[in-house]
């Protein structure tokens, strides 16, 4: 049979237009259904360390002595999890120390990233490092074997500097730092309850302000992270809402070395920070320190998981942590610093050692706060 | 006598045999069956210009619009939702929202019912007319008007982009039905010869380009087109038992190249061919989640109950009509079917669809069966057709035109009564109780106009479209209608504080929500949770229908501190302010 001319121009048409009509939804379908988009990363993490030295704050001598009552007695079988990574924290790598009971910043730092390292002092139990579909996860709230929150390992690594391609050995096998971080990435959603410290993490590795896409299809940028940040009521969060304004201290930081928010972003940051500021001056104590209440000075009502002694050494010291990180601009007159230093300083040499032990984690804020208001990103004070 | 006495004489005669000689001709006149047509959609256009407005998605439609007029582009995210920041966000059917904004900046909700009502008139009028050249009988065009009405009219109340969608396929089904092959009045000769007329090269597309802008439905219209080009395909196949006779046959050629023109228009939009990725994609503006995704018919159900007349009437076609099933009809029936099986909502799109191939089988079926021949049928038959000028006495002739007086009469009738007519007549605006259905929270909308909170709102899904309406200031409502835009988290949460899960009180914290508006019927266990918290929470308006509780914690509100800082219990809208522009 003989096709006519018409016939095959319509077979030469559709020939063409078939696989368009069928391709062309398929291909723009896996378009607009946006999969996670995850951002790019700096191969170390930016430096952010302190801007003052202020020994009106913390004189060389009070210094040494909180240092020394705050060092990392952690050597032994079942150091809490969360105790050694806010030691590592506060310490840095290079720590090391004359009391055997004492672990190192290196011990320390393995304890969190090798299994073999994790199973001498934790010979039973699951391991803290897992790799799954989505990279490498820590094991958060689990008990003492454990993380005390989500993402606050991987962040306390990032702020002692570890490099992207620093080996992780888990039980399953080795990784990086970096399939820590993806892991934490695509788990990450805008919503969820603690964010403040891959919010922090991201920030340190960012090398630039490119927004990313999360596991809901959600694109998220810088921008909308910090007002993510700043929503909350200001008491909401983790260590009575301190750790919100250390991360967006730290934005700002990040953001004058590299750009990461838009200006007007910027802006928001700052006021919020400035209002946060003026709170606290308003409701300081007169020996100086803040307690829960400290957005309002509203009376501390009902049952409260911590005395108040440790309320109050935990909101002081979170709050001269970030300030020593801040802008000037962010500041409070000197005399409320001095005061919250001062108060502090003499509740630590007070303090005895059962209650150190008890209260490290915040504690440990404490004595990175006044190693930082004396310039000092990690502490210099030998303590051998 | 005088020539000039003749003529007056001549005249007076005629003026005096003939003084009520009507101007129009014969095609005006009309008989009983016009006139019951005509009482049936009229009667149908009061209804729906006096039905109340939905409470739901419209007032989202309507704010999207409002957002796509002022910022001349459209939006990137939900435009009334805060928390959807960054969430892909797609309006396929901007035309629709841009079409209700402006209806409603006009004309306010009466302008809004009577859109409604013209639209569905006119999607009824087009299917009617589609099966009256299917079947040239007027009957079955009332029988089908009836017929779409009771099965879908519970999904065509409420005035949502769909029923921009069913008017592009009415309209669709029209210029069908006036093509040879589905042309009841076509000569046999034309049928088989089966030109078309040039129009529809434009007609079908320009319908498409337009379609594809207001509604997702247009996919129901290019499956149909594409089911009657496959079918067609089959059709010629099982003939000849020959592929490339498909090739030579000029029928099936132009029902594919019609399919693929019409595909192509649908291009012409703002998302280009990203429209296709919506309309065959899985994400949150898929279609299938745009038109209610996963929804089983249920078939011991109003909606239900009409599909299981369709298929009766199918069955019994199927057992009774002589004529060839062809294969266009069997994908069709079977294709819509399997839609309707899984989302009901779609009866919309099945029911025209399968009236448009029963119906001449109905009338084959009937006429076959000898109803027809029956004296009393004859009789009827006979009264029905219009009585020409040159029938009956001289006296009688001019009320042969009392069909047509009274079919204008009631359509003038029905003008008059409905709100449509009160711009040209004066007549005051229907109260806002007649305006809005009854779960429409007036009072709550009223009290929050005037409040204005700058803090996230809390309320139910189905009202924040409505309460969004009068928002001013962010961040407005945590949800709306659109809830499926908001990050999983974040509907998550939305919906453990609608049950009141544990830690209620913590997640309203996490989103700082400073403004609850509970449904006091519907929400009885949320309500008791924020009732016995009285550390966060203080009531500040209650009604029959809604409480709302501002946060302690937030400070708010500050500005308006003075004029709310007493409970308001059982606070009626301020029905005027609400009809004049409140809800405007």
């Amino acid at each position: 049979m003989t096709l006519p001319k018409i016939a095959l121009a319509f077979i030469a048409s559709q020939a063409l237009l078939l696989p368009a009509f069928i391709g062309i939804p398929i291909w723009r379908s896996t378009v607009v259904d946006s999969s996670i988009e995850l951002p790019e990363f700096r191969s170390e993490p930016i430096e952010v360390g302190p801007l003052y030295n202020d020994e009106r704050v913390v004189t060389d001598e009070q210094l040494a002595t909180v240092l020394h009552k705050l060092r990392p007695r952690l050597a032994g079988e079942k150091p809490k999890i969360n105790y050694v990574d806010h030691a590592l924290r506060f310490w840095g790598t290079d720590a090391e120390f004359d009391d055997a009971q004492c672990l190192s910043g290196e011990q320390m730092r393995q304890i969190l990233v090798d299994h073999r390292a994790f199973k001498t002092v934790w010979e039973e139990g699951k391991p803290l490092l897992a790799i799954d579909a989505k990279g490498v996860a820590v094991r958060v709230q689990e008990g003492a074997e454990t993380s005390s929150h989500v993402d606050h390992t991987m962040a306390t690594l990032a702020e002692v500097g570890t490099p992207l391609d620093f080996p992780l050995v888990t039980a399953q096998g080795d990784a990086t730092y970096r399939d820590l971080l993806i892991h934490a990435l695509r788990s990450f959603r805008l919503n969820q309850r603690e964010y403040e410290w891959t919010a922090l993490t991201l920030a340190l590795y960012a090398p630039t302000n490119k927004s990313w896409v999360t596991r809901e299809g959600q694109q998220v940028s810088f921008d909308l992270l910090a007002d993510r940040i700043m929503r909350e009521p200001l008491s909401n969060g983790v260590c009575f809402g301190n750790h919100r304004l250390y991360t967006l201290t730290i934005l700002l930081r990040v953001d004058e070395q590299q750009p990461l928010l838009t200006p007007p972003a910027r802006q928001r940051i700052i006021d919020h920070l400035q209002d946060v500021t003026s709170r606290l001056v308003n409701n300081q104590s007169p020996e100086g320190w803040w307690d829960s209440n400290w957005p309002d000075a509203q009376p501390v009502v009902g049952k409260q998981k911590l005395d108040a002694t440790s309320r109050r050494l935990l909101a002081t010291g979170h709050a001269l942590e970030w300030w020593a990180m801040a802008p000037a601009e962010l500041h409070p007159p000197k005399e409320t610093l001095v005061r919250a230093g001062q108060w502090l300083v003499v509740e630590i040499e007070q303090m005895e050692d059962a209650n150190i032990e008890k209260d490290y984690t915040f504690l440990s804020h404490v004595g990175r706060a006044l190693s930082l208001w004396r310039g000092q990103q990690t502490p210099l004070i030998s303590n051998r | 006598m005088s020539a000039a006495d003749t003529t007056t004489a001549e005249s007076r005669e005629t003026t005096e045999i003939r003084p009520f000689e009507p101007v129009l001709g014969d095609r005006f006149v009309l008989a009983w069956p016009h006139l019951v047509l005509t009482c049936w959609f009229c009667g149908l256009f009061l209804i729906l210009s006096h039905l109340p407005l939905v409470h739901t998605e419209l007032w989202g439609h309507i704010t999207a619009g409002n957002e796509i007029i002022l910022a001349a582009e459209l939006p990137q995210n939900e435009p009334s939702l805060s928390l959807a920041e960054g969430m892909p966000y797609a309006s396929p059917t901007w035309l629709s929202q841009i079409t209700l904004a402006s209806v409603n900046n006009v004309g306010g909700a009466d302008a809004l019912s009577g859109l409604l009502a013209l639209i569905q008139l006119f999607a009824l009028l087009a299917f009617s007319f589609a099966i009256y050249f299917r079947t040239t009988k007027k009957r079955y065009a009332l029988a089908a008007a009836v017929g779409l009405v009771a099965v879908s009219f519970a999904f065509s109340t409420a005035l949502l982009p769909r029923v921009f969608g069913g008017v592009c396929l009415a309209s669709m089904l029209l210029i069908l039905a006036l093509l040879p092959q589905w042309n009841g009045f076509a000569s046999k000769s034309a049928k088989k010869k089966g030109e078309w007329p040039i129009w529809v090269w434009f007609a079908v597309p320009a319908l498409f380009a337009i379609w594809a802008n207001f509604d997702i439905s247009f996919v129901a219209g290019l499956l149909v087109l594409v089911c009657i080009a496959i079918g067609r395909i089959v059709d010629v196949v099982r003939k000849t038992s020959s592929l490339l006779t498909v090739l030579i046959d000029r029928q099936t050629r132009r029902m594919v190249v019609l399919a693929e023109l019409a595909a192509i228009a649908t291009l012409v939009n703002p998302y280009g061919w990203n429209l296709w990725g919506y309309a065959v994609g899985s994400g949150v503006n898929s279609f299938w989640v745009l038109a209610g995704g996963w929804h089983p018919l249920v078939l011991a159900s109003l909606t239900g109950l009409g599909f299981v007349a369709i298929w009766l009437i199918a069955i019994a076609c199927i057992r009774f009509s002589t004529a060839t099933w062809r294969s266009e009809e069997v994908l069709l029936l079977a294709s819509f079917s399997l839609a309707v099986a899984c989302n009901e909502q779609l009866i919309v799109w099945f029911a025209p669809v399968a009236g448009f191939i029963l119906f001449p089988r109905i009338r084959e079926m009937l006429e076959s069966s000898g109803v027809f021949q029956m004296e009393w049928m004859q009789r009827i038959e006979a009264s029905a057709v219009p009585a020409l000028a040159s029938e009956g006495d001289a006296e009688r002739r001019p009320l042969r035109f009392a069909y047509s007086l009274c079919s204008v009469l009631v359509v003038w009738i029905a003008f008059a009564l409905s709100p449509l007519s009160n711009p040209l007549f004066g007549g005051d605006p229907r109260s806002p109780d007649h305006q809005f259905s009854t779960q429409t929270p007036l009072g709550v909308a009223n009290y929050l106009a005037e409040l204005q909170p700058d803090t996230l709102i809390w309320a139910p899904s189905y009202w924040g479209d409505f309460l969004n309406l009068n928002a001013k200031s962010d961040p407005g409502y945590f949800a709306n209608s659109n809830l499926r835009v908001l990050p999983a988290q974040a509907q998550l949460d939305f919906d453990h504080i609608r049950r009141a899960g544990p830690g209620t009180n913590r997640l309203l914290g996490r989103y700082n929500v400073g403004v609850i508006v509970v449904d006091v019927t519907r929400q009885k266990d949320l309500s008791a949770v924020i009732k016995a918290n009285t550390t966060d929470w203080r009531l500040a308006y209650q009604d029959d229908q809604a409480a709302v509780y501002i946060s302690r914690k937030t400070g708010f509100p500050k500005a308006a501190s003075e004029t709310v800082s007493e409970l308001r219990l059982g606070s009626q809208p301020n029905k005027t302010q609400l009809a004049l522009g409140g809800i405007q």
